[in-house]
Order: structure tokens, then sequence, then C-alpha cells
């Protein structure tokens, strides 16, 4: 589940900063400061070996929020001249997450060591049940060949003494379909023909390397223009802030949209066309149907198991179906979904409706660079309304709730709830999509909790369910 | 009660982006922890945004100090220095 970690607080208060720059319409100057601000000489708060290495990290996630990924960055182009030419020009492709290479720490691909509790026995198991040949004898202390291991485990699990250990490397021990792989020097790389864009990888690494790239500049710059900009609020929203809904959208106005309308309307939407499409479904094929509001999940089924596409529900999420309606009233407004979520990144560049995706940190900068406070704000209504139900879509089960609510009391509606995609969940939705499981729907949700504890929330998903619970 | 000291954690903005809801999760935990002899309480912005760096947030104040960075850790640190307990 969702935690804070030090290394995220680095990545919002870098945010913070570069909000502050753009939204107050500062010199893009001073983003080139920045690396040498947040890590001064002497610094005290370096983390890593020193400054200098801190500060070219802070450059790479700097150019990260203008869009830039690290594979993209010409060293001898200042930080301002990449802002400006992105700002002209955005650009925004399906690789929507980088891997800041010197932040990342190069962890050891082998991911066993023996310790000094290793008494040199005379039963030695380690050595004996090695299938690769790797352990050794040395000076009496069992040894693992980093060349031969192959990662399997069985000398772990033979030691009596207990004294193997495992280390895992945090961000390939999170990703549910193993999209990271190493290069020669050690280095993380995300191969994006497997990618799902879950997000889980970037607050698993405790060196702060995996970083999404960022579309608030481009917001600002729409807001700077005085152009009209509507935030379409994910259902997840009302958890955020500790401070009731009505609060939360006279904040998003203050910040400068112009209108904010809950993607919790479109939702209701997808509740009924969802339902009416189980009821069509269940009738004709086996498997049954599956949601697809979740980005990240339909994400997994087009690039892992292509062949199941006809299961995934063909309905759309609520974010297209609420951005539909506002380009309906207003074709020349500026959609921008406001979500928790990565992959709703890469869904957005199907929409053609959906022109930007923010996230709550990038919201929450925002509303820090700009001091608002919520809790002295006057309620303010959403324009587009969604009800409870609509809103439970952020919440696990609450799909699956929601479509159970549009059906008739009489059909036999038995739901498969996934809250989490990973390693151990992964041959349940396998073994669903092959017809070997009793229930007829499934609900998917990328993340452990729903949409409250996506990677970009702000809140600890515990708290934020209390908040949420209250809004409903 | 009298004596009691007062943790008041912020929750403006800032302290909340930068995670000042995570000490408040333990709010019971810590209270009964020392018998009740400390109260912990969520206020609106403290206003110490405006004068330090967001890195600085959360900000809390026990009595009359103000802690920056502040975590569960640092809050159980402080307290247990006035309690003189030892781990």
């Amino acid at each position: 589940m969702f935690q804070i970690n030090n290394a995220i607080l680095l990545r919002r208060d870098l945010k913070v900063r570069i909000a502050n720059i753009l939204l107050n319409n500062r010199d893009l100057i001073e983003l080139n400061k920045l690396p040498v601000m947040m890590t001064p000489k002497g610094s005290q708060s370096s983390i890593r070996c020193c400054v200098y290495k801190e500060r070219a990290v802070t450059r790479s996630a700097a150019l990260a929020c203008f869009g830039v990924g690290y594979d993209e960055d010409d060293e001898l182009k200042s930080i301002k001249e990449f802002a400006e030419e992105r700002l002209t020009s955005p650009k925004i492709n399906q690789e929507i997450l980088t891997v800041l290479n010197e932040g990342c720490s190069a962890c050891s691909k082998n991911s066993y060591f023996v310790t000094n509790a290793c008494r040199g026995c005379v039963a030695r198991p380690c050595m004996m049940n090695c299938p690769a040949k790797a352990i050794s004898f040395k000076h009496g202390h069992a040894e693992i060949d980093p060349d031969l291991c192959k990662n399997c485990g069985k000398c772990l699990n033979a030691c009596p003494y207990h004294a193997i250990t495992y280390v895992p490397v945090p961000c390939q021990e999170v990703c549910p379909v193993d999209a990271i792989s190493k290069d020669e020097s050690g280095i993380a790389k995300i191969d994006f023909s497997k990618c799902i864009l879950c997000g889980k990888c970037m607050n698993a690494c405790p060196f702060g390397a995996i970083f999404e790239k960022s579309q608030m500049p481009f917001v600002i710059n729409h807001f700077n223009k005085q152009q009209k900009v509507v935030a379409m609020i994910a259902p997840a929203m009302a958890g955020q802030f500790p401070v009731e809904y009505s609060k939360i959208i006279a904040g998003l106005l203050r910040l400068g949209f112009s209108d904010v309308v809950e993607v919790a309307f479109g939702a209701i939407k997808t509740g009924k066309k969802e339902s009416e499409e189980w009821l069509e479904f269940s009738q004709e094929r086996t498997p049954a149907l599956t949601s697809s509001c979740c980005p990240a999940y339909v994400n997994y089924i087009d690039k892992h198991l292509a062949d199941k596409r006809e299961f995934v529900s063909s309905t759309l999420s609520p974010m297209k179906y609420t951005s539909q309606e506002v380009k309906r009233s207003d074709p020349e407004a500026i959609t921008v979904f406001i979500g928790p979520c990565i992959a709703k990144k890469s869904e957005a560049l199907t929409d053609p409706n959906t022109d930007y995706v923010l996230s709550f940190e990038e919201v929450g900068a925002m509303m820090a660079a700009k001091d608002i406070q919520l809790q002295a704000m006057e309620p303010e209504q959403a324009s587009l309304k969604g009800d409870s139900p609509g809103r439970n879509f952020a919440v696990s089960q609450g799909v699956a709730q929601a479509i159970q609510l549009n059906i008739p009391a009489e059909e036999d509606f038995k739901a498969e709830i996934i809250n989490g995609i990973d390693k151990k969940s992964i041959p349940r939705i396998k073994a669903f999509l092959a017809g070997k499981l009793a229930s007829n729907f499934m609900e998917v949700m990328a993340c452990e909790g729903g949409c409250i504890a996506g990677p970009n929330s702000i809140t600890n998903p515990k708290i934020g369910l209390i908040f949420h619970n209250k809004s409903l | 009660m009298e004596n009691q000291i007062r943790i008041t954690v912020c929750c403006g903005t800032t302290c909340h982006l930068m995670g000042s809801s995570e000490i408040l999760i333990y709010k019971k935990e810590i209270e009964q922890r020392y018998d009740n002899k400390v109260v912990i309480y969520g206020s609106p912005c403290l206003g110490n945004c405006k004068e330090y760096a967001a890195a600085s947030a959360p900000f809390i104040m026990i009595g009359d100090e103000l802690i920056c960075q502040a975590n569960v850790d640092k809050v159980i640190a402080y307290l247990n220095n006035i309690f003189e307990i030892k781990e």
C-alpha cells in the first residue's frame, strides 16, 4: 500500500518550487538555480554521496517536470531553455515514466547474499542444492558467485542458520509485469512494451530515481494566458485534503480553473452502460465481462493478454464520459483530468476530449505555491456533480457495487474483486479470463484499496478513506 | 487536564502535502503512550510555510517550540526526552 517516504517528499518540494516560479510569473532563469537552491554548499541535507550528485539528480527531476525524459536531456542546454521550448510546444507521449540515471543506485542484480552468520557447516546444503553451482566455500565461509547466481533462492531456504539474506531490487520487486530490467552498468530501464504505468516503481524506488513526466507547466501556461481551463476531478479527490469537498472545489477555482466538474458524473453513466453491457454479455459468452475504468488494467490486457480484449468492457471510462460532456457544452474549453493515477495519462492520449492530466500531488503543490488555505475557503459547487455510487468508483469494490445497483435483483451477479494488480493477483486475473472461476464479473483496480491509494495520492489511504466516506 | 503538553499539527495545504496527516493517524497511540499527558490537535495553517521553504514542512508545535520536518519519530523522540524515557 502507498506509504510516504523521504524521496517522495523531496519530489513534492521540487514540484512546489517549480509551481511557485510558474504560477507567480517569475523569471524562468530561477529554474536554473533550483539544483543549487535545493542543495546549497555545505548542505547537511544531502543524502546522496555529495551535493554535486544531488544537484545532478535535481536537474533531471526538474526536466521531468517539464515532460523531458532523461534520454532527451542535452547537458549543454539549461533547464530554462528546455522549459521555454516545452512551454511553446508541449510534447506528450506514451513513455510517461523516466529513470533518472544519476539517481538510480544501480542496486545489485543479485538478490542473495551470505551473511556472517554462516558457520561453514559440514552439511553445506546451500552448495549442494544450488542448481547454478554458484556457491563455493572460501576460508570456511560460503560465497555466491554473482556471475553464476540465477536468483532462485534455493540456498536461502536450505540454510539451517538462516545465514543467507534476500535483498530485492525494489523497483523490480514491485513491478507486476517484469517491465524493469538493468543495463550493463546496472541502471534500471523500463520496457514500455511491457509497462502498464501502474506507478508502483516510482514510489518504491528508495532513491527517488523514477519520475513521471509532468504536464503541470503546460496547464499553468494556459492559466497565465487567461484561457478557459476546466478541472475534471477524479472521484478519489474527496479523500485528498482534510476539508469538505466543497472547499476543495473552491480551492481549485482560486488556483485558476474556470470551472470544476466531477468525474463521478461520468461514473454514473459508466455504471449504467456497463450494467446493460453485462446483462447482454453474461447471457452469451464465458468467461464474463471485466471492468474497464482502471487504465493500468486496460494497459495490462493490451500489452500482455491482447487475445482477451473482448472480455474487457467496451463502456467508456468515467473520465471519457465527463470530458465528452464538457467539450459538448464548450468545444473551446481546455480539459484537465485531476487524479491519483499515472496510467490515466496514457488513457488521455487516446481520448480526444481530455487535453491534460494532472496528479493530486501536482495540484497540492500548486495550491501550496499559491498559498491557498483550503480551510479558509468559501464552499463552492462543481457544475457537473456525481452521486455516491459514482464517487465510490474510487474505492475497491465500488465499481462492482455501482453495477449491481443497476441490474435487476433476480440476476445472479457474482463479482470477482481484484484489489491491486501484483504478482499474486495476476494468476487470478488469468484464471477468470480463462473461465476457471465461478464469478461472472471482474472488477480490477491496479492499486490496492482503489484509486484513493493511487501512486500520486497525497493522503495516507486510511485517512483518505475516512474523508472519502464523509463526502458520500 | 492541567499540565498537559499540547501538540499542534499544522494541516495547512503545504504541511498536508508534506505528510502532516501521517502524525494525526497515530494521535491515539501517541496520547496513550504518554498516559494522556499529551494531547494532539490538528490546526489550520500556522503560517510557518511563508517563512521557510516547503522542504521544512510539515510543521508542528510541541508546547511553544516549533518543530520542522516533523514526523512520528521526531515527536516520540521529543516526548521521550521530556518524560525522561529511555528506549
